[in-house]
């Protein structure tokens, strides 16, 4: 697979949760960035298409959509 | 983009030899055109042996159909899905369909990344639930490694997870060694599928055993 | 991305692993429900024809008219009693060519203490059918007395073919 190349600059701040995240998800910055484009990727996608995001409290099972993008 | 990854073998069960094949990561016309015209005419004589003729067989044909093209659909351009397939002399014997927008569930992992395998299956003429003389063995094996290896590829250190189908569970469970989570009630497996997940320990132990 | 296991390991594991089934994920549940997953035919297992299957619905239509008359159940009690249409009930045991809704047969074999399976078998509702169900049903559907009430000997004939089914259906 044929690959390309950029230069990313990050705040002190957007680095060190680029640092905290990458640690807590095992996995190397580039990893995570790659990741964070797919799962941002696919949310994009299911959005456009119309369907709706939500998150659920974890105890009183109550949903509120995520507003979104 | 289809690139052949490596060459495998799948055992011939009436020769009982092996017979070279190769994995592909990515599928092309080849592979959908396959399972159109000779994955799906089987499964489609099956349905209309298994239940009554007339409409009821046409609308599960038509069910099932639906199904699957809409769930191959979805996945198109998504960075996320990956696809893998085996062929044999140009014959797709498996295939393999994965996304890695997916989060383990397991306590000791829970919330990690995972490859998620949305659809693993053997050509209809390999298996046991189609045929009495079923052909190829070891699709099952190749995918498995195949899922494994890209979750490492992805930096998830082989975590996979899948839904197994009944006949399916001694596989997953006995002999890939996955967890066994239980049935899954989410809407999108009504209570029937079991959920199996697999830690980067159990990973490492399956490539390595 | 790179293939972590030998062509060798490949070889030396398939060679061993157990011939099992293999195929996972949702879009295969459709199928699971309709039973296309399950082993093709046994040996012992026909496909039924239509014709065949006309004669199966004939067994199932006795069955169901003489436990029914066994209860002293008029049509409209028995709908009543097991939460199903009167004219379904009336199709199941006239009708040959009428297909039976699964979930009436569900609630017939609940009410009359049933295998539902067997009940499936006899609608035509599969097509794979035990050769020696097919045999005995078709016997029953012979010796059964449409006329009304049973006498102790089609009361026999009744309980005998219950009983096979109950005992069937523990039999892969």
């Amino acid at each position: 697979m044929d690959k390309r190349q950029m230069t990313l600059m990050l705040s002190e701040r957007e680095m060190t949760i680029l640092d905290e995240l990458a640690a807590e998800r095992g996995l190397s910055k580039t990893a995570l960035l790659r990741q964070a484009l797919r799962l941002y990727q696919s949310v994009t996608v299911r959005i456009s298409a119309g369907e709706k995001l939500f998150v659920e409290h974890p105890e009183t099972k109550e949903k509120a959509e995520l507003v979104v993008l | 983009m289809k690139e052949a990854i490596e060459t495998v073998d799948l055992l011939n069960r009436e020769t009982q030899q092996f017979e070279p094949a190769i994995l592909y990561r990515g599928i092309d016309k080849t592979n959908l055109d396959d399972f159109d015209r000779r994955w799906r005419p089987l499964i489609d004589v099956r349905i209309a042996q298994m239940t009554s003729p007339s409409e009821i067989a046409a609308a599960n044909i038509q069910d099932w159909h639906w199904d699957w093209r809409d769930k191959a659909k979805k996945r198109t351009g998504q960075l996320a899905s990956d696809s893998f397939a085996v062929e044999i002399d140009g014959i797709t014997q498996g295939l393999l369909f994965t996304t890695s927008a997916a989060f383990a569930r397991i306590d000791e992992q829970k919330g990690l990344d995972i490859v998620y395998l949305e659809y693993l299956a053997t050509a209809p003429w390999n298996r046991k639930g189609f045929t009495t003389r079923p052909i190829y063995k070891g699709v099952g094996r190749v995918l498995v490694a195949a899922a494994i290896s890209l979750s490492h590829d992805l930096g998830f250190q082989g975590r996979i997870g899948l839904h197994s189908i009944p006949q399916s569970e001694s596989w997953y469970r006995d002999t890939c060694g996955m967890n066994d989570l239980g049935v899954d009630m989410n809407a999108d497996h009504r209570g029937v599928l079991r959920y199996f997940e697999m830690t980067s320990d159990g990973a490492n132990a399956f490539i390595s055993s | 991305m790179k293939l972590l296991v030998s062509r060798e390991w490949l070889r030396n594991k398939i060679l061993t692993d157990p011939d099992t089934e293999i195929d996972a994920g949702s879009a295969l549940m459709v199928l699971e429900a309709l039973g296309v997953t399950v082993p093709v035919l046994a040996a012992n297992e026909v496909v039924l024809a239509d014709d065949r299957v006309v004669q199966m619905r004939i067994a199932l239509g006795a069955l169901i008219r003489q436990l029914r008359f066994q209860q002293k159940l008029s049509v409209a009690a028995l709908a009543r009693n097991a939460i199903v249409a009167e004219d379904e009930i009336r199709s199941i045991e006239h009708d040959p060519h009428y297909a039976p809704k699964p979930r009436t047969l569900h609630q017939l074999a609940g009410h009359f203490h049933l295998p539902v399976r067997q009940l499936m078998a006899m609608s035509g509702a599969t097509r794979a059918i035990d050769r020696a169900f097919y045999n005995e049903a078709v016997r029953f559907a012979a010796r059964a007395d449409d006329l009304g009430a049973l006498n102790s000997e089609d009361t026999n004939v009744l309980y005998a073919f219950v009983k096979y089914m109950n005992d069937r259906q523990d039999v892969k």
